[in-house]
């Protein structure tokens, strides 16, 4: 009775789930979604299908996204018909690999309208914004510290700050035509698919990330894999 | 609280102090940390085998002792926990036990209460796995001078009574005489200096109700090749360990013979309360021990340590199940002296080719091996020989077992970057041709083969490719395998948008595609669904119009799953109107079909949501499979085989959904007509499909099937009868056209 051995891990509390302590736990206590994270940007819902039906049949899939892009920016939630194979899900496949990388699965308290969007400034997952090591799966250096590469060498004198730059770029997207942005956006992503990959001579060996994949293999997944599929929105306009 | 000199307790300073703590941890509750230190002792006690296990066990059972007064229903409750599920640890339990006992008797007294309260509590909630380990107890406290040694015979008479009950089944009385051997390795050695002819007269009666035993069944669950089931094995090597080895055990913990003198201060005995055999029982699923079990390495079968170790691990599998890394750790502290990687292997292999199902999802086992892989890499030669042994032996293996071993094995690689011994198994393909200076080794192998083995191994080998490309993606594939594997990757998965004309398939319908724009602009200026029906319904008959709709709302939904069920969700309507009948529903399976020709995944995905979303039948996608002019192209695919069980599980999930209905809420005429519909698809799903492979391997059949096609058909049909037996045994019951089916084919391999 392996639970003989194991010290139970500290309850995890998702502060922005709008829920109260005692209402998240019910609501975990009653789900079958699982959180998946430390994903590669590159992998698709049909490998996600593959590996995560060998728990059981799975009732929906819903990619994580970054805001503005609508790309995948490495995590998703799985919901299956039943309980005991989410958490089949948490005992066989948290920590074994999926495209090359560990992957992490943790209990969801439900998937809602709006949970798809990463919570990072510039649209990502937030652990893509402070991130140092280079990690070709998910685009390359964390998003701070593209802008500072970015930027530095060329401005050194430069006063705007990271979070400075991330509002101002967003305003002028929403200032922007629908339209006008799908269009700037479209060609954009299918001609450089991995932001900031292609920017950098060099590359460096990961920092102790919490991510302990083995990320830093090398950037070869950029040329075989098929450019990153961008999702629509519920109600979005069809191309 | 006195603690020896056991210095291997970890954090036993804070234990011994409790008031301490308060000042560093104003929040954790005394009572909470002394209760998980207790745990942790009893629990760990026997972890790392050295020679100062027995002063161990004194230290543990001195400092117990003290805590008696106060803690004793906690020390109980813990204690039984590990009996019920530590497997080799129960020998250390009971001379910790004995050992408490001489010192305070009216303990033993109530562990022996508490030990026959819990096993009856077992037999009552079916806890068969904890049963075994609690009826080994009662050696164990036999051994340690607690229980006077006529208390096994006892035990034995009470298991064996279920003999001389009239109206028994085998499985029951298999179960009950296994209870019974599996102590006998425990306490065989005891019970043989003393009481030899009782001993002697319990295994005759074993043996003779092993003799008599039925192996009707057994072929139907042979995994591999023919082998002895559980109990004609068991029965083999307790033989052996009488006669060959004289009752000598070495991978049993006997630290009951460290403290003899100890021990035998004691010289009253407890009572063994009575055991009470469950007797409204016809609703138990006793365990099963008369399938063939799985076996590649054959030597050593018969030494009683064989038995042992795999027993071992089948209990450390099962107890640590929550958690996959302590039970890869537990099973590399097993009490052995030698290396066990073979019977690792093979047991868990074992496990995992169960039929009709394993006890665990096969993923929890292929997990097993990872973890080994990184704490145990001596287990990977092992491994990897033995997974050379199945691959030059796969024609021998069941065929659902093949799908089995093709996923797990790539589900293997994908977590160890696709490496494999690719370049060895490239010469036993076709595609193979010996370089001039590999010469004529490589020409005899492949001269040697059978062509249905090479038949079998290209099967599985695309099967491991397919598999893998969907956990991956082709090009990664391609480049980790040599080019003799090319032809057996799938193509590029990707949509083919196309309307062949039905003159001349390679030409485009014009029609077709003009309407195909047309809807599609429909679509994507979101007209009304009434105007869209309207549209459609004023079209030219001369189109396909399931064809037609099915296409381009699957081109709406390319991109992905979460694409596609958008757009059929939203459409939802609209399909049902148009597909009137099971003509238009075959038209439309027809279409998904070409639609995704390049990828099987998406074609049995797609079916299984339009399934969920009721524009289909789960029947349609069986009829369409079977189909006289389509099964030649499909039904020799293991992907379509993954659609046949899909659509057979629908049916079971649909029936369970409204019996659990009908049985929470009020029952009505309305919900019962359903669940009888329900019941009567499912049993036509069946009978068409059992009646359809009868057709296809009958002599009716106009197109003659090679040998491998035929051991295919009759292995899936075999897999589809266990799998579902239940809810077969009434389609068969009812046609027997249908059971001669089954008997005439499935016994065939």
């Amino acid at each position: 009775m392996a639970e003989l051995y194991t010290v139970p891990a500290p309850f995890y509390y998702d502060k922005k789930s709008g829920y109260t302590q005692e209402e998240f736990k019910k609501a975990i206590e009653r789900s079958s979604t699982i959180y998946v994270g430390y994903l590669s940007f590159y992998t698709t819902e049909e490998q996600l299908y593959e590996l995560f039906s060998k728990c059981g049949e799975i009732k929906r899939i819903i990619m994580g996204l970054d805001r503005n892009q609508k790309t995948p920016c490495g995590f998703c939630f799985v919901e299956y018909y039943s309980k005991e194979d989410a958490a089949d899900c948490i005992k066989y496949i948290s920590g074994t690999k999926l495209d090359e990388r560990s992957i992490r699965c943790d209990w969801d308290y439900g998937f809602k309208e709006g949970r798809q969007y990463g919570r990072g400034l510039s649209g990502g997952q937030v652990r893509d914004e402070y991130r140092t090591d280079y990690d070709p799966g998910r685009g390359g250096y964390g998003k701070q510290k593209q802008f500072e590469m970015e930027t530095t060498p060329n401005y050194p004198d430069l006063d705007l700050s990271y979070v400075d730059m991330i509002q101002q770029s967003q305003q002028q997207q929403q200032q922007m035509p629908i339209q006008q942005q799908q269009q700037q956006s479209q060609p954009q992503l299918q001609s450089q698919p991995p932001v900031g990959g292609n920017m950098l001579g060099k590359r460096r060996g990961r920092d102790d990330d919490d991510d302990d994949s083995g990320g830093n293999d090398d950037g070869k997944k950029f040329k075989d894999t098929p450019t990153k599929t961008r999702y629509r929105e519920r109600d979005e306009q069809d191309e | 609280m006195s603690y020896n000199n056991n210095n291997n307790y970890r954090g036993r300073n804070n234990y011994g102090s409790p008031h301490q703590r308060g000042g560093f941890h104003p929040k954790s509750d005394p009572e909470e940390d002394f209760k998980n230190k207790l745990t942790s002792l009893i629990v760990r006690i026997g972890d790392k085998l050295s020679d100062s296990l027995a002063s161990n066990i004194d230290g543990l059972a001195n400092a117990l002792l003290t805590d008696i007064s106060n803690h004793n229903s906690t020390i109980q409750t813990i204690l039984f926990k590990c009996i019920s599920s530590l497997s080799y640890k129960t020998p250390i339990y009971g001379t910790l036990v004995g050992l408490m006992n001489v010192k305070n008797f009216q303990f033993g007294k109530e562990i022996v209460c508490t030990l026959i309260d819990e096993i009856n509590n077992a037999f009552a909630n079916k806890k068969f796995f904890s049963l075994k380990l609690l009826i080994r107890f009662i050696p164990e406290l036999i051994l340690a001078n607690v229980l006077h040694t006529n208390a096994i015979f006892e035990l034995y008479e009470t298991l064996l009574s279920v003999l001389n009950t009239p109206d028994y089944t085998q499985n029951k009385a298999d179960y009950y005489v296994y209870l019974v051997m599996s102590t006998i390795p425990w306490i065989g050695e005891h019970l043989s200096k003393n009481h030899l002819g009782q001993l002697n007269a319990v295994i005759d009666e074993l043996e003779s109700y092993v003799a008599s035993r039925s192996h009707e069944d057994k072929k139907f669950y042979q995994p591999f090749t023919d082998f002895d089931d559980r109990l004609d094995l068991l029965m083999k090597q307790i033989r052996n360990l009488r006669d060959e080895n004289g009752w000598v055990v070495n991978s049993i913990l006997a630290p009951h013979k460290h403290f003899t003198e100890q021990l035998s201060v004691s010289t009253q005995h407890h009572i063994l309360p009575p055991i009470n055999l469950p007797i409204n029982d016809s609703d138990y699923e006793y365990p099963s021990f008369n399938k063939p079990l799985f076996r590649l390495f054959i030597d050593e079968q018969k030494t009683i340590e064989r038995y042992i170790i795999e027993d071992y691990i089948i209990d450390t599998l099962y107890f640590f199940n929550s958690n996959h890394k302590e039970c890869s750790r537990f099973i590399y502290s097993l009490p052995v002296t030698f290396d066990i990687g073979d019977i690792v292997v093979e047991t868990l292999l074992s496990e995992m080719f169960m039929l009709p199902k394993p006890t665990f999802k096969e993923i929890y086992y292929s997990l097993i091996f990872i973890d080994l892989f990184k704490s145990q890499p001596s287990i990977v030669p092992v491994f990897a020989y033995a997974i050379n042994t199945l691959f030059e032996s796969i024609d021998k293996l069941d065929i659902e077992i093949i799908d089995r071993f093709a996923l797990t094995f790539a589900h293997h690689l994908s977590n160890f970057d696709y490496k494999w011994i690719w370049a060895d198994w490239r010469t036993s393909l076709p595609t193979y041709v010996a370089a001039p200076q590999e010469g004529a080794n490589g020409e005899e192998k492949a001269e040697q083969q059978d062509p249905n083995l090479v038949e079998f191994k290209v099967l599985f080998i695309k099967r491991v490719l397919q598999s893998l490309c969907r956990l991956s993606y082709l090009d990664k594939i391609k480049s980790s395998v040599p080019p003799e594997y090319y032809p057996y990757l799938p193509p590029a998965p990707g949509p083919i948008f196309r309307f062949p004309s039905s003159t001349n398939p390679q030409e485009e319908s014009k029609e077709m595609v003009a309407e195909s724009h047309q809807l599609l602009l429909s679509f994507k200026t979101k007209d009304p669904l009434e105007k869209i029906i309207s549209y459609i319904s004023s079209i030219s008959p001369s189109i396909n119009q399931p064809e037609l709709l099915t296409k381009c709302i699957l081109k709406n939904g390319s991109i992905s799953f979460s694409h596609l069920t958008y757009a059929v969700e939203r459409y939802i309507t609209l399909f049902k109107t148009i597909l009137k009948n099971e003509a238009d529903r075959q038209e439309c399976i027809r279409a998904i079909f070409e639609f995704w020709a390049t990828s099987h995944q998406h074609i049995v995905i797609v079916l299984d949501k339009f399934i969920t979303f009721k524009i289909i039948n789960p029947l349609d996608s069986i009829l369409f499979l079977l189909n006289k002019e389509n099964y030649q192209q499909y039904i020799f695919e293991p992907f379509s085989w993954e659609i046949i069980h899909n659509s057979i599980l629908k049916t079971i999930i649909i029936i369970d959904a409204l019996s659990k209905d009908i049985q929470e809420s009020s029952p009505s005429q309305e919900k019962d007509f359903k669940l009888n519909n329900a019941i009567q698809e499912q049993q036509q799903l069946l009978s068409e499909l059992v009646s359809g492979l009868g057709f296809i391997l009958s002599e009716e059949n106009q197109q003659p099937l090679s040998q491998t096609q035929r051991a295919f058909i009759s292995g899936q049909l075999k897999s589809i009868t266990r799998k579902y037996f239940s809810q077969m045994k009434q389609v068969l019951s009812n046609q027997p056209t249908l059971l001669a089916i089954i008997n005439q084919y499935t016994l065939l391999k």
